[in-house]
């Protein structure tokens, strides 16, 4: 068994990262895009936290982002929950496609 | 009494009465723009004259005019740089002259467009003095591009009720003419400004600052025959004169006298300012081929002419026949020739403003101008059939008369010169034209006046006072100078 | 009061033409002058030219010459000069001039009374004397041929007189045609005599060929110029004297002058215009001695027109057309005289010449008029002397024979007949064609023969006491003649001889051979000429064509290379923006997945040029 690196963790943010971007790019869901776009942000959070953690750091830089990126994620989910629950009553159709009016 | 003579004055107050007269403040109607136009011509005249007269060759008029405080192009030494000496003011004067006989002549023979015809004639009056006494090159070339515009609708326009068809046919051909010559003329120009500026460093266009002789013989050679060529369209040399019968046939008897009269001598002014003044030497080697072009001027036209059978046209003609003398004279590059030269110049224009005057005083009351119809109309007109008598008399060659004194005078000029064979040879040949011209002219006089009247002209009238006074005047002053020539030699031997 | 008459000679010249003036100049502005006071205008200053002319003649010594010249016409040293020139020569000349002017503007007082506007007539006369005299007074040869073309030109306005007849119209141009060649040919002469006096002369004043120097300056051209070049200079004089005085070839304009009213026909071409080339040959008489062949052309040429003329002038139906060979004729015997050096005998024949034919001229009867008894007495006792039988043709013709060889004496004798010959049958045709009627003459005629006739005798006189002659062949010959014409007359058997009888009646068809052949070539030439410069000079079919052509290049060009390449160009961007419409989805998706891929492109690029930009950054501050 080897050594878990840094490396492991960066290519642990990196799947999630692509899992996210791949998810919302084909999904027809509008809720799995949302999800997806979590995925994203998780993703990134994790690369901050690795430097944050493995890079000799003295002001802990990374942590703080990371607590800012679940916030401002969580706020921008209600607010795309939000929106998506408006749009759902006009459209009645989760599917992706038919929300090309603009 | 210098101070109060102006050039630009001179030159551009036609141009501004022309102007003036085509705005929309001007009345339209007819009696009051010919007098306003006649008073104008008559002022001009005046003042030219008096320039004539108050000429000093010692000291020759010069003026140039200051754009915004600078010249005309700074930095290629373009200037608005006039200037008149003795052979300029003859000219001047011819020129003022002239138009005042041809606008005492338009009162009979323009009917329709009235402002349009003065205005123009003002414009080309202007156009041919800034010719005659430009100092600089392309302020030259500049008033010879402005001649084409009035020039174009005068001789093209629709001036009376009768159908001209070729009319504007022939004003495009003359157009299109003078285009291709001013073409090698700029060419010729521009070649001579810059090989000015390489031979002395000074770039200058002006007549005086242009010294050919640093500039290598065949590109002086090649200038002189760009600018021949274009000058050569002016006057009529013989391939290139195909333009003017049309041209003077087509065109209503004032614009005539004043294409005849003034027109073809701003080719022959060209050829004396460029070729024989500034570019001496190239003219020297170039003289004896143009004197074989005069002499083809002379007597081939002269055989033409006597084929013709349109009145207009053989005295068309004929004007191309005395240009030929006029280009002989300057091809001898002697005194003589150049003294022989601008007396025919004048003496011609006379001669010319009276054949066509006759010519458009028949064509008024009979309708036609083909010879093989008219016929004895000396007994209904005695008063047109003396006067036609003598200027015809006067255009032949007959001693009292001026020309008579330039013929014989350019071809002893043209013996004299020490130039070349070929020009004593030219001038003994160019003897014939005394019983050439007299061959044609005398066909144009005997077939339109003697013989039995015919019954188409039971009515036509004798001329009216203002014919009178134009014919009149020509004849006296060809008398005038027929019988004191030095009244101009004077003027041209002082240079 | 010696120098009376010397001072006052330019009147001569300016009184005819002030006349001239007043009444041209007064019909332009419809002022016309009283007829009366035209008619004795005229005959009052051709008395006062005789008068003067006498007068001069008397108190001028011998050789003395009085000349006053000024500049006409000078640029830098080239000069030419105009004035007076009078001696002896020019003095005779011109009292021959006004003695018949004076009886001939008698004559015509009755003869143009019924011509209107004859005050032009008048004009015209006086002109003539004013431009006559102004030739026989000039002083350089320059001002000699401005007065010639201005006789010329004179003899053209009186032949066209009568401006409405086709006919006249016709006569004058050919007249004044024919008379421009002889002054070009005079001028060519004078210009090269002019051409060489202002080359090589040692005095530039030689250059106006004044009479005053013209034994230097004929010297001065012997010595510059080659043989040849002399020779054709003094044929040139010789052509230009012998057009103006009707000599062969060149008679045929006296002819066609005879289409003239008969004034006009008896002073000017019988014995003033046409004397104008014997003046100038007496001018440069000089030029001609240095070679001996130049004589003995003069000589031939004159013997030639006797000849011709004569036998031609007895064949013509028309009095005034036999009269004008004998102009000619008796012309040639001048020229023969002056080529033979005598020049008595040529002042003689001269005067006496003039005298006689401008009375044989005026005592013509009209067409279909019979004829004044009176007046045929006298144009039979002038006829006489002009054979050289009575009076002063007998003299003057006794002069030129004396002292001529075997032939020169057979050939005039032959001339004599001939003018006898048809002198007579002139006479006796005009008797037979209009008839005699034995009325009373009017006054002027009258006055007008009877002067005529006075001078006649009075020259007879002068020639009697002053010349030596013998009565010899000539005069022989010429009685023969009227002997043999009255025997032919009575026996009306004038036969028409075969060959010479259509050559004489048609002048050596001259005439037509100047019609026919020299006019229609002419007119040939310039047809061709005209043609020349409207088909191929003002042919402008080439330069159009080529234009024609140039655009159809270009249009060719436009159409197959440029449109196809802006074609292409289109196609290839259609093609492109499908491309770029499949981008366009709507779908924010798929903007999503460009938007990662382009930025993860720059911010890779970003990195891997982080050096560069380290050191640009840090360079450049």
């Amino acid at each position: 068994m080897q050594e878990i690196t840094m490396y492991h963790y960066l290519f642990l943010g990196l799947l999630l990262f692509l899992i996210g971007l791949f998810g919302s790019i084909t999904s027809k869901h509008i809720i799995k895009v949302l999800i997806c776009i979590e995925f994203i942000l998780t993703g990134v959070n994790i690369n901050f936290v690795t430097f944050a953690t493995f890079c000799d750091n003295v002001q802990l830089d990374g942590f703080i982002m990371a607590l800012f990126y679940v916030a401002i994620g969580a706020v921008e989910l209600a607010v795309a929950l939000y929106i998506f629950y408006l749009m759902y009553i006009q459209k009645e159709s989760e599917n992706i496609d038919k929300y090309g009016d603009l | 009494m210098e101070k109060i003579f102006s050039i630009p004055f001179l030159v551009f107050m036609p141009m501004l009465m022309s102007f003036f007269i085509m705005s929309p403040f001007f009345t339209s109607n007819e009696i009051s723009i010919r007098r306003f136009a006649k008073g104008v011509f008559s002022f001009h005249f005046l003042y030219a004259t008096l320039m004539l007269i108050f000429f000093d060759s010692a000291n020759p008029y010069f003026s140039q005019i200051h754009l915004l405080g600078g010249d005309w192009v700074q930095s290629l030494g373009i200037k608005f740089a006039f200037q008149i000496d003795s052979i300029s003011i003859i000219l001047v004067a011819l020129t003022s002259f002239i138009f005042l006989l041809a606008s005492i002549s338009s009162k009979m023979n323009i009917r329709m467009n009235h402002k349009f015809y003065y205005s123009m004639m003002l414009l080309l009056m202007s156009a041919i003095l800034g010719i005659f006494t430009a100092n600089d090159m392309f302020l030259f070339f500049m008033f010879w591009e402005l001649e084409l515009i009035p020039a174009y609708f005068l001789i093209g326009g629709k001036y009376s009720n009768e159908v001209t068809p070729d009319a504007k046919k022939s004003a495009t051909k003359f157009v299109l003419f003078t285009f291709l010559g001013s073409m090698f003329m700029l060419l010729g120009i521009l070649l001579l400004h810059y090989y000015n500026y390489v031979a002395t460093g000074t770039l200058s266009a002006t007549f005086s600052d242009v010294i050919d002789s640093y500039i290598p013989v065949g590109i002086q050679l090649f200038i002189a025959i760009c600018l021949i060529i274009g000058f050569g369209v002016k006057l009529p040399i013989v391939p290139l004169h195909t333009w003017l019968p049309d041209a003077h046939t087509n065109a209503p008897t004032p614009v005539s006298i004043i294409l005849a009269g003034i027109l073809l001598k701003t080719g022959a002014y060209g050829i004396y300012r460029f070729n024989y003044e500034m570019m001496g030497e190239s003219f020297k080697i170039v003289a004896p081929v143009l004197a074989v072009f005069a002499f083809l001027n002379i007597i081939y036209i002269a055989f033409v002419a006597y084929a013709q059978t349109d009145i207009k046209r053989i005295v068309a003609y004929s004007s191309i026949s005395n240009m030929g003398l006029i280009l002989l004279g300057l091809c001898a590059c002697n005194q003589l020739g150049l003294s022989a030269s601008v007396f025919h110049m004048v003496a011609h224009a006379l001669v010319t403003a009276g054949l066509f005057t006759i010519c458009g005083i028949v064509y008024l009351r009979c309708k036609t101008r083909d010879i093989r119809v008219l016929g004895g109309i000396a007994q209904n007109m005695p008063r047109l059939f003396g006067f036609a008598t003598l200027i015809v008399l006067a255009s032949i060659g007959i001693p009292v008369f001026a020309p008579f004194i330039s013929e014989i005078l350019t071809i002893i000029s043209a013996l004299f010169s020490d130039l070349s064979i070929v020009l004593k040879i030219t001038s003994i040949l160019s003897l014939p034209l005394l019983i050439a011209s007299s061959c044609y002219m005398l066909k144009f006089l005997h077939e339109a006046f003697f013989g039995e009247k015919q019954g188409c002209f039971e009515k036509v009238n004798d001329i009216s006072v203002h014919e009178f006074v134009i014919l009149a005047s020509v004849v006296a002053g060809l008398v005038l100078f027929g019988l004191y020539p030095n009244a101009i030699l004077n003027f041209v031997g002082a240079i | 009061m010696s120098e009376l008459f010397l001072d006052n000679i330019y009147l001569i010249l300016l009184v005819p033409l002030w006349i001239f003036l007043i009444v041209m100049g007064g019909r332009f502005f419809s002022v016309y002058v009283n007829k009366g006071i035209i008619y004795s205008l005229t005959i009052l200053s051709s008395l006062l030219g005789a008068l003067i002319c006498t007068g001069a003649l008397c108190k001028l010594p011998a050789d003395n010459i009085l000349n006053v010249d000024f500049p006409f016409l000078k640029i830098n040293d080239f000069a030419i000069n105009a004035g007076l020139h009078i001696d002896r020569m020019s003095l005779i000349f011109a009292l021959v001039l006004f003695l018949i002017a004076f009886a001939v503007q008698i004559f015509s007082i009755s003869y143009m009374k019924n011509e209107k506007k004859n005050y032009r007539f008048y004009a015209f006369i006086n002109l003539f004397s004013f431009a006559m005299a102004g030739l026989f007074f000039s002083p350089n040869l320059y001002q000699l041929y401005f007065f010639w073309e201005l006789i010329g030109i004179v003899s053209y306005l009186l032949i066209g007189f009568e401006y409405f007849k086709k006919e006249k119209s016709i006569a004058s141009k050919k007249v004044l045609i024919m008379n421009r060649i002889g002054d070009t040919a005079l001028i060519s002469a004078i210009i090269t005599c002019s051409y060489f006096m202002y080359n090589y002369a040692p005095n530039k004043t030689f250059t106006t060929l004044s009479f005053v120097d013209m034994n230097m300056i004929t010297t001065l051209m012997y010595a510059y110029t080659s043989t040849p070049l002399f020779w054709i200079i003094c044929a040139l004089f010789i052509i230009g004297a012998a057009i103006k005085s009707a000599q062969f070839p060149f008679y045929t304009w006296l002819q066609d002058a005879m289409e003239a009213k008969l004034p006009v026909s008896s002073l000017l071409h019988s014995a003033t215009l046409v004397a104008a080339g014997l003046y100038l040959m007496m001018r440069v008489l000089p030029l001609m001695t240095f070679e001996p062949i130049i004589l003995k052309g003069l000589m031939s040429i004159g013997l030639l027109t006797s000849l011709v003329c004569s036998i031609s002038a007895c064949a013509q139906t028309n009095p005034k057309k036999v009269l004008a060979y004998s102009t000619s004729a008796n012309f040639g015997l001048m020229y023969f005289a002056l080529g033979i050096l005598n020049i008595k005998a040529m002042f003689a024949l001269f005067i006496a010449h003039a005298f006689i034919k401008s009375l044989l001229f005026i005592t013509l009867p009209d067409e279909e008029k019979k004829w004044n008894y009176v007046s045929f007495v006298i144009f039979l006792v002038t006829g006489l002397s002009l054979s050289g039988i009575l009076f002063s043709g007998l003299l003057a013709k006794e002069m030129l024979a004396t002292n001529l060889g075997v032939y020169g004496t057979v050939v005039i004798s032959i001339i004599s007949f001939l003018t006898a010959f048809y002198i007579m049958r002139l006479a006796l045709f005009l008797y037979d064609k209009n008839g005699i009627e034995k009325a009373k003459l009017g006054k002027f005629e009258l006055i007008s023969y009877i002067l005529l006739l006075v001078f006649n005798i009075l020259f007879y006189v002068y020639l009697h006491f002053t010349a030596k002659y013998q009565v010899a062949e000539p005069f022989w010959a010429s009685i023969t003649a009227w002997v043999l014409v009255y025997i032919l007359y009575v026996k009306n058997a004038f036969w028409k001889v075969p060959i010479i009888y259509p050559l004489a009646y048609n002048g050596f068809y001259l005439d037509n051979f100047y019609t026919n052949v020299c006019v229609y070539a002419y007119d040939k030439i310039t047809y061709l000429a005209s043609l020349i410069d409207t088909k191929i000079l003002a042919n402008y079919k080439p330069v159009l064509n080529t234009i024609k052509f140039g655009v159809k290049i270009s249009n060719f060009v436009e159409k197959n290379i440029m449109n196809a390449l802006i074609d292409f160009i289109t196609k290839t961007f259609k093609k492109l923006s499908i491309y770029d419409l499949k981008a366009q989805s709507g779908n924010v998706q798929t903007y999503n997945a460009y938007a990662f891929v382009i930025i993860t492109i720059i911010l890779t690029c970003l990195i891997l040029s982080y050096t560069a930009i380290i050191s640009f950054v840090s360079g450049g501050v």
